[in-house]
């Protein structure tokens, strides 16, 4: 172990030279994201934006999923902003050239504790096919877009800002020259940024801003101040007055406002206020001029932070909506409201269909859905995979399993491989309310999931479905427990039935939580000024649990050493126990190395040597977004900073490969980064990966698999990454190397799917075939490329595709040689669409590019697991080669008749040979009668099956299965034979008995009368 | 050989030009693949190629001659047209029946538009009112390119005019062609993002081909043509296009 910890490090030093200049482009080729979902639950929906004259389009911003289109009313959807962030604060269509110009501003404005961050505008002047980002670099959050209708060249931008601390970015911000340059033309303060911006779609110098001021800290948020108002301008933006007469005095909170399109001197406002009675909503009549309250039931004042939004039919002004709780509806201005029904709770926006007000989408945490009843029905999309991952863990079935919890949606876990592809249906739910980490048994088939702030801790037993709460509650004389809202479990990699669960104290269970011994003293900070939840929410009090704070974050037993165990606080404590938890040491770094307090949000024992650990911080709740990640190798009596460069987003997760501890994986608020030589230089992964959150990382040790979680785009999968661990300065500076492969198991699975239609979504399943990888230097483009397995004689079995990529290939082979030829008939036989599969064996791999041939080997190994036995195996190859010859046989022997069968027709139109050649032409056609069908059509029309379609059916039945044919199959592949055998006689007997003797009268007559026949050899090698 | 040795100097030269126009970008990938004259010359072509259908290697053939095209599969023996245009008529193979069945009309008016394009658009561009431009680099596969936005001609989907953009993405090292990618306006497949790759360039015709296409429909895998023989200025009969009611 010592050896190779002591290689990896002089490798690690070899790679940073030769790795200057490397990018993601140039290695990892065809390691690609597999993106899974699932959609089943979505995910937290921040915009909706209609097209302003084509009712099909609908665009939705998404928390941490980008942004997604949909050209059929929301059926399906595709995503549009996969290389650019994925929090989106709001999207706007230029409404003189909606089809082309898309605005989308980033950073969600609905700011709640796990809310993203945003880095400024984005323009696509290509319907979305592509984006420019425009400024705003710093805006961190954007809440509105307004592009003038009568100049598209002029655009208003509200500009929330920071949430985390002060800024000067905020206000309201002007282009005049289509985003090339801004000008910022109202501000206010540092802590108070713009909510919400409209204009008067009447009259584009008329705008109305709402102002907010906000902060959030890891343990506090308050909304209100005296900087919080709504003000109008009428003169392009030149200037702003309050429009307050109406309105409560005193500190204000978030206000919503909108004005009515049909009718735009009618505006709704929604207020946060210091009293209760006089929050919720009011209206105006004359242009915000003067207000009055309606309304201040529940769904209009709940929560203001996260549901200020108001939407107005865009044919009555008197039917509004307002986003909530469970989000309401108005029939009547806004006297009386009704709210929304059967949808997920916690709505941010509705849009109403342009030519049809009974059309009404609405987002939610809980994804995008559609009624067609204004609102009293609706149904949900199921094909939008926006789902937010805390955490993600695997179990160790074949294929694994992944588990996670999700925000306001529970807790689920799913396969990673399903047949027919991962739907929505696979996935089962395994906890309410907010999800955060869930962990499967390691040896049962139990589950341990939560809700926020340990509100519950359940261990979920499958088998049974038996489900227990299995929290730690204080022992006498402890003081209240403080969970996290995204309270640590962790699962000990050595005793199955160890639990571990943070509060501000390490709490062990050894008996899967029935009992609990607290085996830490408090290993936060313990500051009180960060202990006043009760007073959270400003002006709306809003103590939910997610500001709990001083709180253990993150639980990790050494996976070599069971005694040591690593904690992290959301304070900035790192300890660590080598005592299996007597004694604990605060081994957290000096500010030279990372600015005190900072989160830490992961930390990461190294599987290698036990003195070694990384640990993923995040200052981004101290308005610090610098990426963190640090190293010990002496148990944290000394830390290293790992250079950063290239690295976007503040760091949530590091991980360690199980296999090479040079390769390093960096989960990030932007995406995902690797590490080739021990996190000194880091490569972005973008091979469809869009850059979101990613909250954290397991890894299958079976598979070789990365598993992700992400806040936005559901769990995402890096397939088999081994080909990572080859990549060293030498393979760099080859032209193409070969590398070895694992041998692989049959896939032995077979099943019929699932239905499904358009909007569901269908996660992609792995590829677990044999591989043939090689590394690149750079792309093939000129010259041949060819690649084919053969077997130890160099007969060839298969040709693939060969990849061009520079960096890494992957071929995949199934196992299965070339399809046999089939017969040439009036319609299609069922069957013969694949090859047989070969046993299990190591064959050749020939790579031939240019006039480069370069050689290894690929194997298959057979799977034991499967339930077929080896003899099984090769029952099925020898029987399945028995009718690929017998349909080779048909198809051969038809060829021939086909061949005599058109000399026949033009001899038979000469007079003197007409009558032999017609009478051998009836006795050819009688044979092909029975060869082959040759009548009817491929669908209801189509005629009885003869020799080859027989034949073809039956080989797709035994060759399509993966153990030994029935005994019934046996016996009619050998009736088959025999009936085969008799048509070649019979074949043979024509030309001996009619054929030669006609034959040498044409020629007597000074005619040629034999066609010209391939051999069977020449006649196989073209295959049709 | 020397003709080969020569265009592929020809090719290396003139990728060295750097800040290049759209123009001149695709003015070098015509000329890096022999020239606008040799790609004139051919006027007919006969492509035989391999599509890998799910192990089973499918043989398929593309004829093209003015202003008329044909491809077709081989299986089980039996020929069935999946496109092809006989100069007034589009149409296709009913696998059912395998008899012809006409294209629809919108089908058949993009057809005959994009065949207006020939021998390539690169050389035809401007003739057609195609306009230009150079927009953001991108790397492709791991080759660093150009990126040429055409603006074509307008389609027509459900009745209306909709966009025909194609970007083109060229070789900065090579001056060849690694790339398009457009988006789909069928109302089937709309907004997919279509992206052809091409590779394994070899001469044929006097000029270099890619013996290679894959065919990539909304990042998925793609679908794999293997060319294995290109011919051109070959006899084609007329009555291979036509359109046929059996």
């Amino acid at each position: 172990m010592r050896f190779t910890f002591l290689a990896a490090t002089l490798l690690a030093a070899l790679f940073s030279s030769a790795q200057n200049n490397l990018t993601g482009d140039d290695v990892f080729g065809d390691i690609r994201a597999r993106q899974i979902g699932p959609a089943v639950m979505s995910g937290r929906i921040t915009d909706l934006e209609g097209h302003p004259t084509n009712p099909r389009t609908l665009w939705v911003g998404t928390a941490g999923g980008g942004v997604w289109k949909s050209e059929n009313t929301g059926v399906s959807f595709l995503p549009m902003f996969d290389k650019h962030n994925q929090s989106i604060g709001a999207i706007t269509l230029d409404p003189t050239n909606p089809d082309k110009v898309i605005w989308v501003g980033t950073g969600e404005v609905w700011t709640r504790n796990s809310v993203s961050v945003g880095d400024g505008i984005y323009k696509s002047t290509d319907g979305g096919q592509s984006w420019n980002k425009t400024g705003l670099e710093k805006s961190e959050r954007i809440s509105a877009i307004r592009v003038n209708p009568k100049n598209s060249q002029e655009v208003f931008v509200g500009v929330l800002g920071n949430l985390w601390g002060n800024s000067t970015e905020r206000g309201v911000y002007k282009t005049a020259d289509g985003g090339k340059t801004w000008e910022k033309v109202f501000y206010l303060n540092d802590s108070t940024g713009c909510s919400e911006l409209i204009m008067d779609p009447a009259n584009p110098n008329t705008l109305y801003a709402a102002f907010w001021e906000f902060r959030r800290t890891a343990y506090s948020f308050n909304s209100g101040g005296y900087g919080s108002a709504l003000y109008k301008s009428t003169d392009g933006g030149k200037t702003w007055n309050k429009i307050h007469n109406g309105f409560p005095a005193g500190k204000l909170g978030r206000i919503a406002v909108a004005a009515a399109p049909s009718k735009p001197e009618i505006l709704y406002a929604v207020i946060e206020c210091e009293k209760p009675e006089q929050k919720g909503l009011y209206r105006s009549e004359d242009g915000g001029a003067n207000w009055k309250h309606l309304n201040a039931d529940f769904e209009l004042s709940v929560r203001p932070f996260y549901f200020s939004r108001i939407v107005i039919d865009p044919k009555n002004p008197d039917i509004i909506t307002k986003a909530g709780l469970n989000g309401a509806m108005s029939r009547d201005g806004g006297k009386t409201f009704r709210p929304f029904s059967g949808i997920h709770a916690d709505v941010h926006d509705i849009w109403f269909g342009i030519t049809n007000s009974d059309e009404v989408i609405l987002g939610d945490d809980g994804g995008v859905w559609r009624s067609r009843d204004a609102g009293n029905t609706f149904e949900h999309v199921k094909g939008l995979p926006v789902s937010q991952y805390y955490h993600v863990s695997i179990d160790n079935k074949t294929p694994y399993n992944v588990y996670g919890g999700l925000q306001d949606n529970g807790s689920w876990y799913g396969p990673s491989s399903s047949v027919g592809g991962i739907t929505n249906g696979d996935w089962k739910r395994i906890g309410e309310g907010d999800g955060f980490r869930v962990l499967a048994h390691p040896t049962k088939n139990i589950t341990y999931s939560e809700m926020q702030g340990a509100e519950s801790i359940w261990r979920y037993d499958i088998d049974n479905k038996s489900l227990k709460n299995i929290k730690p509650y204080p022992q006498s004389g402890d003081p209240k427990l403080r969970f996290n809202w995204n309270t640590p479990i962790s699962l000990s990699p050595q005793q199955s039935d160890r639990i571990y669960v943070g509060s501000q104290f390490v709490h062990r269970s050894n008996d899967r939580g029935e009992t609990w011994q607290r085996i830490s003293p408090d290993l936060t900070t313990n500051d009180p000024k960060k202990q006043q939840q009760d007073k959270s929410g400003g002006l709306s009090a809003d103590n939910s649990g997610a500001e709990n704070h001083c709180t253990i974050f993150s639980i990790s037993e050494s996976p070599i050493d069971e005694k040591i165990i690593w904690v992290g606080t959301d304070d900035g404590n790192i300890q660590v126990s080598e005592d299996g938890g007597v004694s604990w040491n605060n081994r957290t770094p000096g500010n030279t190395i990372v600015p005190q307090n900072t989160w830490v949000y992961h930390i990461e024992p190294s599987h290698f040597n036990k003195q070694t650990a990384y640990v993923a911080l995040d200052g981004h709740t101290q308005n610090d977004i610098t990426p963190y990640a640090i190293k010990t190798t002496d148990g944290g009596k000394t830390w290293t900073r790992l250079p950063m460069n290239g690295v976007k987003g503040f760091v949530r997760h590091i991980h360690e490969d199980l296999k090479s501890p040079n390769l390093l994986f960096l989960g990030t608020e932007m995406g995902l980064y690797v590490s080739l030589n021990g996190g000194q230089d880091w490569l972005a992964f973008t091979n469809n990966m869009p850059p979101v959150p990613v909250h954290h990382i397991a890894q299958d040790s079976k598979t070789n698999d990365i598993v992700l979680a992400t806040h936005g785009r559901g769990v995402i999968i890096l397939d088999d990454i081994s080909p990572l661990r080859e990549i060293t300065p030498s393979v760099l500076q080859q032209e193409v190397t070969l590398f070895s492969t694992p041998t692989a198991q049959f896939n032995d699975e077979a099943g019929f799917g699932k239905p499904g239609d358009a909007g569901q979504y269908v996660g992609a399943n792995p590829n677990r075939d044999a591989r043939v990888v090689y590394y690149l230097k750079n792309r093939h483009t000129f010259g041949k490329m060819l690649l084919e397995i053969q077997d130890s004689s160099g007969k060839k079995l298969a040709s693939l595709a060969p990849g061009k990529k520079k960096g890494i290939n992957i071929m995949y082979w199934d196992g299965r040689m070339q399809a046999p030829k089939l017969a040439k008939a009036k319609t299609f036989a069922r069957g013969g669409f694949f090859g047989p599969r070969v046993l299990p064996g190591s064959y050749k791999v020939v790579l031939t590019k240019g006039n480069q041939t370069y050689t290894g080997n690929i194997s298959y190994e057979h799977n034991t697991a499967s339930g077929f036995t080896l003899a099984d195996k090769q029952a099925n190859y020898r029987y399945s080669m028995e009718l690929y010859n017998l349909n080779e046989d048909v198809a051969y022997t038809t060829y021939r008749v086909d061949q005599l069968l058109e000399k026949c027709d033009s001899l038979s139109k000469q007079k003197e040979f007409s009558k032999s050649a017609l009478a051998i032409k009836g006795k050819l056609d009688k044979l092909k009668q029975i060869l082959v069908v040759t009548t009817g059509d491929n669908y209801v029309g189509s005629a009885p099956p003869q020799l080859k379609e027989k034949l073809a059916t039956l080989y797709n039945e035994v060759a399509g299965y993966q153990g030994a044919p029935s005994q019934n199959e046996i016996e009619s592949i050998n009736q088959l034979a025999t009936e085969t055998k008799k048509a070649i006689a019979d074949l043979e007997t024509i030309l001996e008995k009619d054929w030669k003797p006609f034959s040498k009268k044409v020629e007597e007559k000074g005619s040629v009368a034999d066609p010209k026949i391939k051999t069977r050899t020449e006649f196989l090698s073209e295959r049709s | 050989m020397k003709k080969i040795s020569t265009l592929f100097v020809a090719l290396f030269v003139f990728a060295q030009a750097f800040s290049q126009t759209a123009e001149e970008v695709i003015a070098g990938y015509v000329k890096a693949i022999g020239g606008e004259e040799a790609i004139r010359k051919n006027t007919t072509w006969k492509m035989t190629a391999k599509v890998d259908m799910g192990g089973m290697e499918l043989p398929v053939y593309f004829l093209k001659a003015p202003n008329k095209m044909k491809v077709y599969a081989t299986f089980q023996g039996m020929n069935f047209v999946q496109q092809a245009f006989d100069g007034a008529t589009a149409w296709k193979t009913n696998q059912m029946t395998m008899k012809a069945e006409k294209s629809t009309s919108e089908e058949t008016a993009n057809l005959a538009q994009e065949l207006m394009e020939e021998p390539d658009v690169m050389i035809t561009y401007k003739l057609l009112g195609y306009t230009v431009e150079k927009v953001a680099d991108e790397t492709i596969d791991g080759a660093a390119c150009h990126a040429i936005k055409m603006t074509k001609k307008q389609k027509i989907a459900e009745g209306k005019p909709v966009d025909n953009i194609v970007t083109y993405f060229i070789d900065k090292s090579t001056s060849a062609l690694v790339m398009s990618r457009t988006v789909s306006q069928d109302p089937a497949a709309k907004g997919a993002v279509i992206e052809t790759l091409f590779s394994d360039y070899q001469e044929a015709g006097g000029i270099f081909v890619p013996f290679s296409m894959t065919i990539r429909v909304a990042g998925g895998p793609g679908q794999v043509i293997k060319f294995e023989k290109a011919e051109a200025n070959v006899a084609i009969d007329e009555k291979e296009f036509a359109y046929e009611t059996k």
